[in-house]
């Protein structure tokens, strides 16, 4: 039987995809090879490159530390023509670093629109003293800092313009992580920032699927590492959404995941 | 030869030694301050596109030039000026005219609210009093009020806190709302909102509504600081207008607003001693330069000018090139000294002009 191919790329939560695999989690008639390094190496621009029609991937220096590539192949040279799609592990991981540390917490750069309607979570939640920047502004801000993941997504797409690219959800911080409204708040962020990478890269995404969510919107523990990397998603998490959100004979999202989890 | 008032005076005050047998780019006692500055006074900044020029160079000398709305972290310096960071002072973009600049002061202190504070363009809204600030609008009134209530806190702390205002005086003419008298720095429909000639009227403020403008600023500005005192340094855009809505020729209208405001900063800096005029204007539109300091289109000022205007000032003023070195060893010298796109929001009525 030939099997098809996909290619999983991405931050540190490769680590628990590739967990997941070697745990012998299995989708019928396809395999997956993972390449994954240290998110903040997405700050970077040359962690990939396209070379003869092939991505090219390369270490990099990043955030005061070099960071290499870890994949399940031999290779870092990655021919697309074998792949039947890609899995971004990434784009939307904008919980670490500079977004969260700087603008939210520091309360140096916050988008209200992201928090509109979120009185119904959290009805006694104040912002306190914050400095308004606008989503174009926001937009500016992530496509500065996180330039590999663009370069990714558009390196990917200068060569192969057709290729499905499913950006998998990265799992909101736990309870204990953040505030629980920087929940609410970083699935706005998600969601605008899917739209304007759906937009201008043709990816598919949905968000954080509502059963790995509790009320409050943070993730269930069964779904999030213990600390100190409580922002990963553990195997589970990515064995549910392998499971349940995507239909592998069209490489896209169910229709009911695409609505969101609010 | 017989006694006359003229005889004993200095060279640079006959015209045949002061300009045209001397270089523009070293013009002599063109500008002798009448006070020091001290770099460590807080220094503000705001008036016409020009008036960014004068922001930059201060900063790359280690004055300490008020930086009150800065930019979020993490936004590419080439954005900045997108944005309207970095500038000036705060993020009002280009304050063109003396009256728009009091009614700031008067909206940031409680006492005026602007009308059509939020102009449309497709379905997003633009900030009416800065409205270049923001280039893609905003997706909201909600987030427009939000974000000019945070601009009207920067702009009270600024005025707290300067020492010395430095005010680039641009244009006499200006847009206004009929009913409520709102002074807006560009026309409706240029960058947006809709003009509509039953709402809004050309204004070419005189004279007297010029210095009436500054004198109030400052009585206000002495109120709101309970009498600290503060210094105003003022100068003159050489960038001519790029259109006129006054029905006369642009030349005209140009050398009628440039004179005008010329007048003004000299009868202010003539009556009060803690206001001095710094001769920009002259040095870029000198004879002797014969339209050199201007780029092909003789409106934008070559960064040659820019240079020799601000050693002009800077070498009054002692900020010695011991300074710029030192300054530029320090971290933020590579922010401060980046040379940013002026933003020049009057430039789009040339665009506007050209597609018709």
């Amino acid at each position: 039987m030939l099997l098809n191919k996909i290619l999983v790329i991405g931050a540190s939560h490769t680590g628990a995809f590739r967990q997941l695999l070697n745990d012998g989690f299995e989708i019928p008639g396809y395999i997956f090879d993972v390449y994954g390094i240290n998110g903040a190496a997405f700050t970077n621009e040359n962690l990939i490159k396209s070379s003869n029609n092939m991505l090219e991937l390369s270490g990099v220096f990043a955030e005061g530390s070099h960071h290499n590539w870890f994949h399940s192949k031999e290779t870092s040279i990655i021919n697309l023509e074998e792949y039947c799609g890609v899995f971004l592990l990434e784009p939307l991981f904008i919980i670490a670093g500079l977004m969260r540390q700087q603008l939210w917490n520091n309360r140096k750069g916050i988008c209200t629109e992201f928090l509109s309607g979120s009185e119904f979570f959290f009805p006694t939640f104040s912002l306190g003293k914050f400095i308004p920047i606008t989503t174009h502004q926001w937009l500016e801000i992530y496509k500065n800092w996180r330039v590999g993941s663009i370069i990714t997504m558009s390196t990917i797409r200068s060569i192969n313009k057709n290729i499905p690219i499913l950006i998998l959800p990265t799992p909101l911080p736990p309870k204990r992580l953040d505030s629980a409204a920087y929940a609410y708040y970083n699935l706005k962020e998600q969601a605008f920032l899917a739209l304007y990478l759906q937009n201008t890269f043709n990816i598919k995404f949905i968000l954080q699927p509502k059963f790995t969510l509790n009320i409050d919107l943070t993730t269930f523990d069964e779904f999030h590492e213990r600390e100190p990397d409580p922002h990963h998603p553990t195997p589970k998490y990515y064995a549910e959404l392998l499971s349940k959100t995507i239909d592998f004979n069209s490489l896209d999202f169910y229709a009911e995941f695409k609505k969101g989890p609010l | 030869m017989s006694e006359n008032p003229y005889k004993d005076l200095p060279p640079h005050h006959f015209w045949q030694s002061g300009v045209a047998l001397c270089s523009p780019f070293n013009m002599k006692n063109i500008y002798i301050k009448k006070w020091g500055l001290d770099p460590a006074w807080n220094i503000a900044t705001a008036g016409s596109c020009f008036a960014q020029h004068i922001s930059r160079h201060l900063k790359v000398h280690g004055c300490n030039v008020l930086d009150m709305e800065p930019p979020p972290p993490g936004l590419p310096e080439s954005q900045h000026s997108r944005f309207g960071y970095s500038m000036y002072s705060c993020r009002y973009g280009n304050i063109y005219t003396a009256p728009q600049l009091m009614q700031l002061v008067k909206e940031a202190i409680g006492i005026f609210n602007p009308s059509d504070i939020a102009w449309m363009k497709s379905d997003k809204f633009y900030d009416s009093q800065r409205p270049g600030t923001e280039p893609e609008g905003f997706n909201s009134i909600d987030v427009l009020l939000s974000h000019r209530a945070h601009h009207l806190s920067c702009v009270r702390d600024m005025l707290i806190q300067m020492d010395l205002f430095i005010f680039t005086l641009g244009l006499t003419e200006a847009w206004v709302h009929n009913e409520s008298g709102t002074i807006y720095p560009l026309s409706p429909g240029t960058i947006a909102g809709v003009y509509d000639k039953n709402k809004y009227s050309f204004k070419n403020f005189t004279y007297q509504e010029n210095i009436d403008a500054i004198t109030n600023t400052l009585e206000l500005l002495n109120e709101f600081r309970k009498g600290k005192q503060i210094k105003l340094i003022l100068t003159v855009s050489p960038v001519p207008l790029t259109a006129t809505a006054s029905g006369n020729h642009v030349l005209n209208a140009t050398n009628y607003s440039k004179s005008t405001l010329r007048s003004v900063a000299g009868t202010l800096s003539d009556t009060y001693e803690d206001i001095d005029y710094f001769p920009s204007y002259e040095i870029i539109t000198n004879q002797a330069a014969r339209g050199l300091f201007y780029e092909p289109n003789l409106r934008t000022v070559r960064d040659q000018g820019i240079d020799v205007v601000m050693q002009t000032f800077l070498s009054e003023q002692g900020l010695t090139k011991d300074r710029v070195t030192e300054f530029n060893n320090s971290p933020v010298a590579s922010f401060a000294s980046e040379k940013s796109y002026i933003q020049c929001e009057e430039a789009l009525l040339e665009a506007f002009n050209a597609v018709k």
